[in-house]
């Protein structure tokens, strides 16, 4: 009789644990990870100012279509070509194009060019595979998804948003924010190479105020790539974009396209590290 | 019917079933900074809007005496955003401030702490700042989470 109450108790407290187990998984889904102390939010300290948490960063694909509201319109062969994903070997240049495969693939979207986004989404798999990132795509599905959906914008940049999602909350909780950074510095090059190139050909007011609108996301991006200046190559990116930084620091003294020989050296800059940045060199 | 279980034996099963079960138990009270809860959160609140960012931290890192908690989030002129308060295991909601460019206070729930999100348009562009008023002494829960996400309207922009 006693064993058999103990086992009642047992059994009880069982249910009663595992029940609250359950309704939490419910809740929060199963395999969680749970944020500690010693996570990637922990804090980031800048020149300027001690955060509680880790900086944020615009979204690439924000930006993408604050620049296709302004006018920037579809132009073939501006893109990296997804075909290069397979070329890009370190860390480092799978970090920087995964940012301009993101790029590319909110420029095509949002410009309905649905065949090419496609390529673009796999560039990023690519990308993000090579960086041991798989949960990205592989818990959510999102490649199938997205095949699924080709052809419907608002679908697309749903799911655009998902990833973008789940890319920031895995960097975060497993301290890779370098890569999260080289990321974005991929982003705001391409962007920026695409509405100088869109600028050179033909001036529009709109896309050159947005351009010098990422003064701001630039000077940031400079002072968090700033706690690894000790590597050769964020020393080598952030001594482009500082200069390039020198540039748009000009242009945004009068917010004028007057100054034609900076606007002139600001996309030689652009294209040079641009360009230095998918031939992988 | 008999049971073949020695006494003693059982004593160790239902010991280890106890701390089991104590474990599991234990293991739920953190579960508030998670970043499958935090993640289901910041997707129902945003609604319609497109994700920016998200942070979150268990109170604990900040220290035990830290009340005060700041996060500067970027953005654009004209652009139109949402801030979603997800502070999660505290006895009462989390006062959250927020400030624009200027450092000038555009929204507080301080008056009405129900309100969990704030929608807002930049007036330009720049680091808006959120702020949290935590308790530095809650007893409703061992570890409760600070974490806000921040989203934006792909379709709507006023310039």
């Amino acid at each position: 009789m006693m064993i058999k109450t103990r086992f009642a108790a047992a059994a009880i407290l069982l249910t009663v644990a595992f029940g609250c187990n359950q309704k939490s998984d419910k809740e929060n889904g199963a395999a969680d990870t749970t944020a500690t102390d010693t996570s990637a939010a922990g804090n980031l300290e800048t020149d300027t100012q001690v955060q509680d948490f880790v900086q944020s960063l615009p979204s690439p694909i924000h930006v993408a279509k604050i620049f296709q509201r302004a006018g920037l319109k579809y132009i073939p062969g501006m893109t990296n070509s997804p075909g290069n994903a397979a070329k890009y070997m370190s860390p480092y240049s799978k970090s920087v194009n995964l940012g301009v495969y993101t790029t590319d693939l909110s420029y095509c979207t949002f410009n309905n060019q649905s065949q090419e986004a496609i390529s673009f989404f796999k560039a990023v798999k690519t990308m993000t595979d090579g960086l041991n990132l798989t949960s990205i795509f592989e818990g959510t599905n999102l490649v199938p998804r997205f095949e699924k959906n080709i052809g419907n914008t608002d679908s697309l940049v749903t799911l655009m948003a998902l990833m973008s999602m789940e890319s920031d909350f895995l960097l975060k909780q497993t301290s890779r924010m370098d890569i999260a950074y080289l990321s974005f510095a991929g982003a705001w090059i391409e962007s920026s190479y695409i509405a100088t190139q869109i600028l050179k050909n033909k001036r529009n007011q709109d896309i050159l105020s947005k351009l010098l609108d990422q003064n701001h996301s630039l000077g940031k991006l400079i002072t968090l790539l700033d706690a690894y200046k000790d590597k050769e190559e964020f020393a080598s990116l952030i001594a482009s974009l500082t200069d390039i930084k020198t540039s748009l620091d000009a242009l945004n003294s009068e917010n004028t396209i007057a100054h034609e020989e900076e606007f002139k050296k600001l996309v030689e800059k652009v294209e040079k590290l641009r360009n230095s940045v998918v031939n992988d060199n | 019917m008999k049971f073949n279980i020695k006494p003693k034996d059982s004593m160790k099963k239902l010991l280890l079933t106890i701390a089991f079960a104590v474990a599991a138990l234990s293991q739920n009270a953190y579960s508030q900074c998670s970043d499958r809860s935090i993640k289901k959160l910041t997707k129902e609140g945003l609604g319609t809007f497109i994700f920016e960012s998200a942070a979150f931290k268990p109170l604990s890192a900040f220290g035990n005496k830290k009340s005060l908690i700041e996060a500067a989030f970027s953005v654009y002129s004209q652009e139109h955003y949402r801030v979603l308060n997800l502070c999660q295991g505290f006895s009462d909601v989390v006062e959250f401030n927020i400030y624009d460019t200027d450092r000038n206070l555009i929204f507080s729930n301080k008056s009405d702490k129900s309100v969990t999100h704030y929608d807002f348009i930049a007036q330009k562009s720049g680091d808006f700042t959120i702020e949290f008023r935590v308790p530095t002494s809650d007893v409703k829960n061992p570890n409760p989470c600070v974490a806000f996400a921040i989203g934006s309207n792909k379709e709507f922009a006023t310039a």
